[in-house]
């Protein structure tokens, strides 16, 4: 890997990607809009998804970044492979470029939310980070500067961001390696696993006598005390270091994985 | 490059996390093993009281702050009544549409410092015992666990007080509502300031 070949991989998929946070955040307020007001009619209702101060960007863009991050992978692949770039370099400038674009798109929700919630008179405006690591209000009472809290957050989003977005990637970095027909049947197997997967194991165990509910909510636990989270252990804050350096970690295993 | 940027940012948002000094979770104390006094008879100070009170079996303290519940509790929702007292909601679940206990301080901001004394408190869930006596106790157990109370009075045609003043300062601080066709207790008032 040169640092030509790399700065100009990354220059390439940045220019590919650099409307993605705006994008992203567009997309989120027009479903979030057409959505509750195709469910009640009205124009009052259109706000009501931001009632209560649940304007919660971070999730969704999370999830559109996830999309995306799948959704460009065959493409930086294919065109760093056409310029002869090694894969490597392309996927770890795709991890650059992505990270790039997930700050940025952090930085735009900082902004966005906030003026959301004062649009639909809310006085808060909630993350969906505060659910998993302890609400900004809750930091403020403990003395925290209400900035530091802001700053928090939007380092958080922006890991989790690019956790997302590199979990995508790696997803269809695999399927880029197998062939058509292979790609058909593992679709195909995730899409039955994913409708029939827990109906039919809980039928199957229960006859054994394992209760699957209480080993998927042991499961969900363990991540959830992997990732740092708040609630877990009882506590309303959860470890911001520990979640920041999983996503991380993790991050690099789905580029090793791509 | 990669390792260079993320650095500076993990140190970032460890510096960032050590700004708050959080409290650690407090667990609550068996049933078993809380402290019950026997009323002395001639009254009870707001701090012997608060001393054998358990809220979700944490024992409470007096003074009392947002601390003393330990980080497993937090103030949520607020909201301010037309003389401008604003009450915060006690909750321990961000989802949780129901307040644990309504708690006010001294001044009306939404902001407050959870060093920052308790002025009033008001619990009226089956999470709280005082001396013993808890939500839905017969009005009978009232005088029994706690003995005579300063003054008896009806809040309105539902509801009957028992009230507790401080035998040191004179003033009251524990209200016990009674309701008047149940017989039953239905809440507890703490004037902590």
């Amino acid at each position: 890997m040169t640092k030509h070949s790399f700065v100009s991989s990354y220059k390439y998929q940045l220019r590919r990607i650099i409307l993605l946070p705006i994008l992203t955040v567009i997309a989120i307020i027009v479903f979030m809009l057409l959505f509750t007001g195709f469910i009640n009619y009205s124009f009052d209702g259109v706000f009501s998804l931001a009632k209560g101060g649940a304007v919660w960007l971070d999730a969704l863009a999370g999830l559109m970044l996830l999309l995306f991050g799948g959704c460009f992978c065959h493409e930086f692949l294919n065109t760093g492979a056409a310029n002869g770039v090694s894969r490597t370099t392309t996927v770890i400038a795709s991890a650059a470029s992505f990270f790039t674009s997930s700050a940025a798109c952090s930085a735009f929700i900082s902004v966005v939310s906030p003026l959301l919630s004062l649009l639909c008179k809310e006085s808060a405006d909630y993350w969906f980070l505060e659910i998993m690591y302890g609400t900004r209000k809750f930091f403020q009472f403990y003395g925290e500067n209400p900035f530091v809290v802001r700053i928090r957050f939007f380092v958080m989003c922006t890991f989790m961001l690019f956790f997302c977005s590199m979990f995508g990637f790696a997803v269809m970095a695999i399927f880029y390696k197998l062939s058509k027909r292979c790609s058909t049947i593992v679709f195909t197997a995730i899409a039955i696993f994913l409708v029939f997967g827990y109906p039919v194991s809980n039928a199957f165990l229960s006859q054994r006598g394992i209760d699957l509910d209480e080993k998927l909510e042991a499961l969900f636990e363990a991540w959830c005390r992997l990732f740092g989270m708040a609630h877990v252990n009882g506590s309303q804050a959860g470890n911001c270091v520990q979640g920041a350096l999983i996503m991380v970690i993790f991050s690099a295993v789905f580029v090793f994985i791509a | 490059m990669k390792i260079k940027m993320l650095i500076p940012l993990l140190l970032s948002v460890t510096a960032l996390s050590a700004c708050a000094e959080i409290p650690p979770v407090r667990e609550p104390v068996p049933i078993e093993q809380q402290s019950i006094v026997t009323p002395s008879g001639d009254g009870w100070t707001a701090a012997e009281l608060m001393s054998a009170t358990y809220f979700e079996g944490i024992e409470l303290c007096y003074p009392l702050t947002l601390r003393d519940f330990g980080s497993g509790y937090t103030l949520d929702y607020s909201w301010q009544d037309d003389d401008g007292t604003r009450t915060h909601y006690l909750v321990d679940d961000f989802f949780s549409l129901e307040a644990l206990a309504y708690i006010n301080f001294e001044h009306n901001d939404e902001m407050i410092s959870a060093d920052e004394e308790i002025k009033a408190m008001a619990v009226y869930h089956d999470n709280i015992s005082v001396n013993g006596l808890k939500i839905a106790a017969a009005e009978a157990d009232v005088e029994g666990i706690l003995g005579t109370p300063d003054v008896i009075d009806d809040l309105n045609e539902f509801t009957k007080r028992y009230i507790y003043c401080d035998k040191e300062t004179g003033k009251a601080f524990l209200y016990i509502f009674v309701g008047t066709e149940g017989k039953k207790v239905t809440g507890f008032g703490f004037i902590l300031k």
